[in-house]
């Protein structure tokens, strides 16, 4: 099921909330996520999980390998919540 | 095909086998010691059964099924049909089903079938050997379900070394007038094929002087050919695309009502997957026993392990209606829902030690 659509605070405090050590507020639209040291293929598994909960949609291995920041993953998402 | 029933087939014992050797992911060289931590808390394995080099998917399954035939007091003589589910036979032929013939003493007057299927193999195999014993009139059947996908792993992969472990497991199955139908639900999505895969070494690209060679695929995953990839990714987006309808068609087809279920038993793929799928599907977390913590990921031997580590004594004490969901490489899946009987034979998963041999 697709829920509300979300703006980029609330995303990325959903992002900051699948980390174990990373504060709120301290991540930044512009940032490469694959750049945090804490990235690794599990914790895109965590991600791309707490996605599809929280916004009811999926994002394939290939469509995260094509973003590059916290931006282009929120403009992935609202995309595909406009589907 | 849609969903389907095969009435008057009973399970009347389980027994699951696991290597004695244990590995423990809080001894894996390969990560960091905070790493180590955070990967045994998300995808909930800490410990995994390796079956050593020389011990195969017959050993585990040969070691249950004799097992089996002691506790429930059942002679060999008496099996009607075998059906041998692996995704990693002792040999590219023959299949592992005419093996255990000679191993277990079998009639030969008995079917023997092979089945190459993962994750979903132990409801596929279930299907098979319980459609097979209704349409020709066999009086017991012996369903055997084990894979040591720990050799197929590079030790220098994070992405699946942490995960897979290895397990046996045999099921015997026996024509009841008086127990309820079993209800099926299987399917397969082949767009999914290639996201658990071993690529080299079969027909497509045979083994050749290159397929032990490793590559680095990304920084600390070196794998070669004849390595097992998995696109975690994508298995849990297969899952739950396909898995979470199939089990609510099948309990609306088979008229079964989800809160009139005991215990809800998946294939233990990660702690991220099943509990996407126990939430998506709002079940209890004590009507969804898990075995991932001790036993890790073991292919199409999850169910089975899971049903005798965790429910042995209340399917000894009461009859038990379950849902059996298994789903992974092909992409498949496989849904059946059944009503175990009382009293059955179903001890904790026993320990291997030695190869039985050739």
């Amino acid at each position: 099921m697709k829920k509300e659509l979300p703006d980029i605070q609330s995303f990325i405090a959903i992002l900051e909330d699948q980390f174990d050590d990373i504060a709120p507020g301290s991540l930044q639209p512009g940032a490469q996520f694959r750049e945090l040291q804490q990235w690794n293929s599990l914790q895109a598994l965590v991600i791309v999980s707490s996605l599809n909960w929280n916004y009811g949609i999926t994002i394939s291995a290939n469509e995260l390998r094509n973003s590059n920041t916290i931006h282009d993953l929120f403009l992935l998402v609202t995309q595909k919540m406009h589907e | 095909m849609a969903a389907f029933s095969i009435p008057n087939i009973s399970i009347t014992g389980i027994v699951a086998s696991v290597p004695s050797d244990m590995e423990d992911n809080m001894d894996l060289a390969m990560l960091h010691q905070q790493e180590k931590e955070y990967l045994i808390h998300k995808i909930g394995i800490k410990t995994r059964r390796i079956a050593p080099t020389g011990m195969s998917s017959v050993d585990l399954c040969v070691g249950a099924a004799l097992a089996l035939f002691q506790k429930s007091q059942c002679d060999p003589s008496s099996i009607g049909i075998v059906v041998f589910v692996t995704q990693t036979p002792d040999y590219p032929l023959p299949g592992n089903s005419m093996i255990v013939q000679k191993k277990l003493r079998l009639p030969e007057t008995a079917l023997f079938y092979d089945l190459h299927q993962g994750c979903s193999g132990y409801v596929y195999g279930l299907s098979m050997i319980a459609g097979l014993m209704h349409s020709l009139d066999i009086n017991k059947g012996l369903l055997l379900v084990g894979d040591t996908l720990s050799h197929l792993l590079s030790p220098n992969d994070r992405t699946t070394k942490p995960i897979f472990s290895d397990a046996g497991s045999a099921t015997l199955l026996e024509k009841s007038p008086d127990t309820q139908p079993m209800h099926f639900s299987l399917g397969a999505d082949g767009t999914g094929a290639n996201i658990i895969q071993v690529r080299g070494g079969g027909a497509r690209h045979p083994f050749d002087l290159n397929s032990l060679s490793l590559k680095e695929y990304s920084p600390g995953i070196h794998r070669a050919a004849v390595h097992l990839t998995m696109e975690g990714i994508d298995v849990m987006n297969y899952s739950l695309r396909h898995v979470v309808p199939n089990i609510q068609s099948l309990l609306q087809v088979a008229g079964w009502d989800s809160e009139s279920i005991d215990f809800f038993v998946f294939h233990q793929a990660n702690k991220i997957l099943n509990e996407s799928l126990r939430k998506r599907l709002d079940l209890p977390v004590h009507k969804v026993p898990e075995t991932l913590t001790s036993f890790g990921n073991t292919s199409c031997a999850t169910i089975p392990i899971t049903i005798t580590n965790c429910l042995g004594e209340q399917v000894k004490k009461r009859a038990l209606k379950l849902l059996l969901c298994g789903f992974g490489a092909g992409f498949s899946w496989g849904s059946a829902l059944l009503e175990t009987k009382q009293g059955i034979a179903c001890p904790k998963p026993i320990e291997i030690s030695m190869p039985y041999g050739e």
